[in-house]
């Protein structure tokens, strides 16, 4: 292993981010290196530096900005959520709901099957003829 | 004898255990997203607070000006706000985050003539660091140095050090791999070591 590719994986180490294999590659390379082993007293002496370093917190007013603007927002949007509920219910005709309705009532009764009569499904063709199919399938049960 | 005594007061000693643990336990980023997105205030508020010093701290180190990171940090959480609904997987809330914290950084650094991710070779930022907000006390050598380093090194070392996010974490918020995380972070090591090392000399 070089020195470079063990520097790299030292600082993985710190991160706990590598893997078994190459912590034992890593632990041989540091046993023979007093060069990497400064690397590894330096990269130790960074960690404290950073752990000593003062975190940095937000100021109060970011959560009051966020929070007002958030306010702020959810009201434009309840009025825009109403206009739109508004216009889905008044502006959609009635009979194009009904035709939808209907075209989904029609599309289900056309593919049921009806009877079996040895070679597969009898399909229901229009809708006048649902009321008969369904008692023929009772009345006959014992049809080959 | 005093068996009937203890029990009930055992068990009220316990159930009042059981109650102050569940509520130290405070609940998993996944679950408040869950809440968020079924329209929770209260959720959003308690996921803000757990992470308004972490995204403030990332955009005031990257920006190196107070103002300018609350600026960035309240897009951070608005913009959060109203795209949490594409965030399939909650348990990566705190890596979707700070991608768009790092967007709303990058957009500012932008706007301020000073894209610090320019030449690919060094590992230090041409741009003035003398242009920072950050208070005085705030600042320590390694405060100095990091300021010094390129946009892509310092966003690499401030969320590992800082905010403690896992290469896999960093590499979503910075829409990079892992491999390139895992060798900005040693390269921004080995030139903030080196560079701490002189000054002291
Ligand atoms: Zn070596």
């Amino acid at each position: 292993m070089t020195c470079e590719t063990s520097r790299e994986l030292l600082s993985a180490l710190f991160d706990s981010e590598l893997g078994h294999d190459d912590q034992s590659e890593l632990f041989a390379h540091l046993g023979h290196c007093p060069a990497c082993r400064d690397a590894f007293g330096e990269l130790l002496a960074l960690r404290s530096t950073f752990c000593s370093t003062e975190q940095l917190t937000a100021p109060a007013s970011l959560e009051r900005r966020v929070m007002t603007q958030l306010r702020r927002q959810e009201s434009a949007s309840i009025l825009v959520t109403l206009r739109q509920w508004l216009m889905a219910r008044f502006t959609v005709p009635a009979p194009v709901a009904v035709a939808a309705v209907l075209l989904l009532i029609l599309g289900t009764l056309l593919l049921r099957p009806a009877a079996r009569n040895g070679n597969g499904y009898v399909y229901v063709p229009v809708l006048p003829e649902v009321e008969v199919v369904s008692s023929p399938v009772i009345n006959t049960p014992t049809h080959p | 004898m005093g068996g009937g005594n203890f029990s009930p007061g055992f068990a009220s000693i316990l159930r009042r255990a059981i109650q102050a643990e569940a509520r130290i336990v405070e609940p998993s980023d996944s679950i408040l997203v869950q809440r968020w997105k079924s329209g929770d205030r209260q959720a959003f508020t308690l996921l803000f607070r757990r992470y308004q010093n972490g995204v403030f701290a990332f955009c005031a180190r990257m920006l190196r000006d107070s103002a300018a990171a609350e600026d960035a940090a309240q897009e951070t959480f608005l913009k959060a706000h109203q795209a949490i609904a594409s965030l399939a997987d909650g348990n990566a809330f705190r890596s979707w985050l700070f991608r768009i914290a790092r967007n709303e950084v990058l957009m500012a650094l932008r706007n301020h003539r000073t894209s610090a991710l320019e030449s690919a070779e060094s590992v230090w930022s041409d741009d003035d660091p003398h242009r920072r907000a950050i208070s005085e006390e705030q600042r320590t050598i390694l405060q100095t140095v990091l300021d010094q380093l390129k946009a892509e090194y310092r966003e690499a070392i401030v969320l590992r050090e800082f905010q403690q996010l896992t290469y896999a974490e960093i590499a979503a918020a910075t829409n990079s791999t892992e491999s390139a995380v895992k060798s900005r972070i040693f390269k921004a090591r080995t030139a903030l070591a080196s560079r701490i090392r002189t000054q002291f000399q």
